[in-house]
């Protein structure tokens, strides 16, 4: 039987001793069965292939990696984010901001995008009201976390409690505050077969590789005439390497065959977020012990933000990369993994029902006076960074200039 | 008894078997690491009085057996994490920005940030679920502060290694026991001083005191200050305290136990079936037609490292020279065959002992596969014969290796055998029944390994697995009194009920002919 996770059955669960909330969802590809998906590709081309002994099948079922843990953890992120940006749950956020520097393009950059979350080098080189982050009052707080301490995360970014963190830039180096993650979701793709791919160019002007070479112009852009370009120690500065013509995208690219893609019998995505390691998080305010109500509704706090964010993914439809969409064939259910060998107690949750859920914790966090930033928090880059932003982006504007003749 | 259960929640382990290499996924999870995992249980989730004095209790257990499925392994890939090192560097003023300096700059936005190679390793069990057992202990006293434990843990090895942790009253039985003689694999598990020193290790409560003086350091007005900078120095004379990574935990040799999950009415040949698997990691690749060349280069390997005198069960020989009449050790190539494009080339090779050696005397004879570096892992060893074979192998200890490696593959029950090398007559069939001649003596040759006669033989010129050759492209053995070719074939047989291996047949089963594997007939299940 599948119920709907309500706020009671989520404290029950946060404040037992069940393991885990799990929720398994199989996929298809946007095209249909059959079609093809593009999994991530490592150094050298490699896929990260597996054989998996699966009940049903005889012999060992060849597996890809579809979406790493990582990559999953950067996607539920994304999944929060949107969330936050339309308004519909409150979240704290950390923005590095760079308007108002007469940019090329504005750039902003938020906690929840961020490589390393709130403990990340951009937001250390940023500064509030002149002062650099990490010397604010705020950012002073983050030098004392810990598992036991882990109240100020929860107010400044409750992900960095969810997804893991390493303040390894910080005044204690390497031996900075470490919080290992709490969720951990990956998508594979089972019963996989390799295929093949093609890729060439037919370009419309139909230029040769022997109509070159072409140079760097001194008033920018490219130019054929060797008197007009650019001198490197008395030699005309090439477009490129050696100056062809594909330098500056001209040209044909011939059809090649290469290994790409496979064919999958289904996506399965399995997501679980660990209970215990909620449990070991503990919450002091006020320079007081923790508040063991108060922990726990922390606790039930980020297991809700943990759901929201998995569950957000899901109902979005997985869009993992180029020509690799998801779609989910059921419902999401998410079980909860208490006495091994009993049956789990399932529940449902979309996502309308996971922010409303938040919500409710979210309520209940604040009746017991927890610290949860509201406003975002807007940093600015150190003038320094915004000089060379800035830079760069002139140079970059200047180079794609040269690359399309002007 | 005492058990607990692992359940892996994500269907695999993030894991390495060789520290910062991170190239080999560990498999089974070694006890050692479920030891660390419980004391981190014990005092990051403050479990209590009793759950530390069930861990004080637990390291002064024997290792545990364990009751593990196969596992398959990820294909070991790149990833590149971004960094967290990166710097904003500092302009001079009126001064346009370099290059380099543009570029250090940029390296802070995520798009630009440098990348670091990390390899995560992942090993897939086909059953989630591992158990460790301490038979014989007495548990009424810490089963409570077990459990506690248990319930505590988050992870196994990386931080993604997500388990269930659980007391168990009860486990399957242990497929890997702890063995003091030749093992298969080496586990790192703890032992009396153990948690003292992980604890003294992590050293928490000295970083925490000198974090709150630093602190109350911080914020304190000048006279406190001074106080307080006093203090630190006194109490922290060596500066600020650090957590250390712990020593690894001593290795503890494990052997498959030892009837490998058969069924104990099954028959079962003279030979034992734990195996010993060696597996090939350099040399030239050999085929099936030099099985004779390598098994006499593994043999005198084999002796050349046993002191004198060489018992009789590894030699052949008794004290005086002559051939033994008793069932000895048995050298057999492990080829690639019986697959779609297999073609027959060795992966490595068995040593098979007779059943009836104790575990002890064969510790003490083949001492060399007990030699392992600090990861556990067995040193290579060498095989060659100065011309064709120049191999290097050793144990054979992943916990998912090729199907031609898989003990068994070549022992599993089964009515159905058939011949991966031809089995040598011990003497020349001749005349019209020559024929019914051959196929008693292959009878007789089950007889002699303490196999049940076959219900039916069938000679034949080749096998029916892939990538075996034809009989003739097997070099004969020669007799030794006149060097005289000895007969073989190959052969399929069956038995009237399963009989399990290894199956070795015929005067050359001790040098690798007249193996023999189970063979599946169509409409057997």
């Amino acid at each position: 039987m599948v119920s709907e996770l309500n706020f009671d059955a989520l404290s029950k669960a946060v404040t037992g001793s069940a393991a885990a909330f799990r929720c398994t969802t199989e996929y298809q590809p946007m095209g249909g069965q059959g079609d093809k998906v593009f999994p991530p590709t490592y150094e050298g081309g490699k896929y990260a292939t597996e054989e998996r002994i699966l009940p049903g099948y005889e012999e060992p079922v060849p597996c890809v990696l579809l979406n790493s843990v990582q990559s999953e953890a950067n996607h539920m992120e994304l999944a929060l984010l949107d969330a936050w940006e339309e308004g519909k749950i409150k979240l704290p956020v950390i923005t590095v901001d760079f308007s108002g520097n007469d940019l090329e393009k504005e750039l902003r950059v938020t906690s929840l995008e961020a490589p390393h979350r709130i403990a990340d080098a951009l937001l250390r080189d940023s500064q509030l009201e002149g002062v650099m982050f990490r010397e604010t009052e705020q950012g002073r707080r983050l030098d004392f976390v810990d598992n036991k301490n882990a109240t100020a995360l929860l107010e400044l970014c409750p992900t960095a409690l969810l997804f893991g963190m390493w303040d390894s830039t910080g005044p204690k180096g390497g031996l900075g505050a470490k919080f290992a993650r709490t969720i951990v979701s990956e998508i594979i793709g089972i019963n996989c077969l390799m295929g093949e791919k093609t890729s060439s160019r037919l370009d419309p002007a139909q230029i040769m590789r022997e109509a070159g070479p072409l140079y760097l112009a001194k008033k920018g852009g490219w130019t054929l005439d060797p008197m007009e370009a650019q001198q490197v120690k008395g030699k005309p500065e090439t477009l490129g390497k050696d100056g062809k013509p594909s330098e500056a995208n001209h040209g044909n690219i011939p059809p090649l065959i290469s290994d790409g893609g496979f064919t999958i019998e289904k996506a399965m995505q399995t997501t679980v977020l660990s209970l215990p390691a909620l449990r070991r998080l503990k919450f002091p305010m006020n320079d007081g012990p923790a508040d063991i109500a108060a922990n726990n509704v922390a606790r039930t706090l980020l297991a809700a933000l943990g759901l929201l964010a998995a569950t957000l993914t899901r109902d979005k439809g997985m869009d993992l990369r180029s020509r690799c969409q998801l779609f989910p064939t059921a419902g999401f259910v998410w079980e909860l993994l208490d006495n091994p060998g009993e049956e789990p107690k399932k529940y449902s949750l979309n996502s309308e029902q996971a922010i409303t859920l938040f919500g409710q914790v979210l309520k209940k966090a604040k009746e017991k006076n927890l610290p949860w930033m509201v406003e975002e928090l807007v940093l600015k880059p150190s003038p320094q960074l915004t000089v060379l932003v800035k830079k760069s982006q002139e140079l970059a504007v200047s180079t794609a200039g040269a690359a399309e003749g002007e | 008894m005492l058990a607990i259960g692992v359940r892996y929640l994500m269907g695999w382990s993030m894991a390495a078997a060789d520290g910062v290499a991170k190239q080999h996924p560990e498999w089974p999870p070694h006890p050692d690491r479920l030891f660390m995992a419980l004391t981190s249980a014990c005092y990051e989730a403050e479990c209590g009085d009793a759950a530390e004095a069930a861990l004080e209790w637990l390291e002064n257990q024997p290792p545990p057996g364990l009751a593990f499925s196969q596992a398959s392994y990820r294909r070991i890939v790149t990833s590149y994490t971004p960094v967290n090192d990166t710097k904003s560097p500092k302009l001079k003023e009126r001064k346009e920005p370099t290059k380099d300096q543009i570029k250090n700059g940029l390296s802070l936005l995520p798009e630009s940030r440098s990348r670091q190679p990390r390899q995560f390793p992942v090993a897939i069990p086909s059953n989630p679920d591992v158990y460790f057992i301490w038979s014989g202990s007495d548990t009424c006293e810490h089963h409570e502060g077990v459990g506690i434990l248990c319930r505590n843990i988050t992870a196994l090895g990386h931080s993604a290694s997500l388990v269930q942790a659980w007391y168990c009253d009860n486990p399957p039985p242990a497929n890997l026991i702890p063995t003091e003689t030749v093992s298969d694999q080496r586990l790192r598990v703890p032992s009396p001083g153990r948690l003292k020193h992980l604890v003294h290790r992590f050293n928490d409560v000295a970083i925490r005191e000198f974090g709150a003086l630093t602190a109350k350091h911080k914020t304190a007005n000048s006279k406190q200050k001074k106080m307080l900078k006093e203090r630190i120095s006194h109490q922290f004379p060596n500066g600020e305290p650090q957590c250390l990574r712990p020593d690894p935990a001593r290795l503890q040799g494990y052997r498959r136990a030892g009837n490998l999950g058969n069924a104990p009415e099954i028959p079962s040949s003279w030979f034992d079936a734990r195996i010993l698997v060696l597996r090939r990691t350099s040399g030239r690749p050999l085929g099936l037609e030099s099985t004779l060349l390598l098994t006499e280069a593994a043999r005198k390997m084999i002796l050349s490292r046993c002191h004198d005198p060489i018992p009789e069960w590894i030699s052949g020989h008794t004290a005086d020279g002559k051939a033994s009449k008793a069932l000895h050790m048995a050298v057999f190539p492990l080829p690639h065959v019986g697959r779609e494009h297999a073609d027959g080339h060795f992966l490595g090779l068995a040593i098979a002992m007779p059943r009836d050696v104790q575990d002890a005397e064969i510790a003490q004879n083949l001492a060399w596969l007990n030699d392992c570096n600090e990861f556990g892992h067995s040193r290579p060893v060498d095989i060659y014969n100065g011309k064709h074979v120049d191999w290097q192998v050793s144990l054979e200890q992943s916990g998912f290796p090729p199907q031609a490696l898989r003990i068994e593959t070549w022992t599993r029950p089964s009515r159905y055998w058939a011949t991966v090398t031809p089995i040598v007559f011990d003497r020349h069939p001749k005349g019209a029944e020559k024929e019914n001649q051959a196929v008693e003596m292959v009878a007789t040759a089950c007889e002699r390994i303490g196999l049940p006669q076959p219900t039916c033989v069938m000679l034949t010129e080749i096998s029916p697995f892939t990538g075996v050759p034809h009989r003739r492209r097997f070099p004969p053995m020669l007799r030794k009194h006149d060097q005289g070719r000895m007969h073989h074939s190959h052969a399929v047989f069956y038995f009237e009920t399963p009989v399990s291996g290894p199956v070795l047949l015929g005067a050359g089963r001790f040098r690798g002919y007249g193996l023999c594997r189970p063979f599946y007939a169509a409409g057997e299940g």
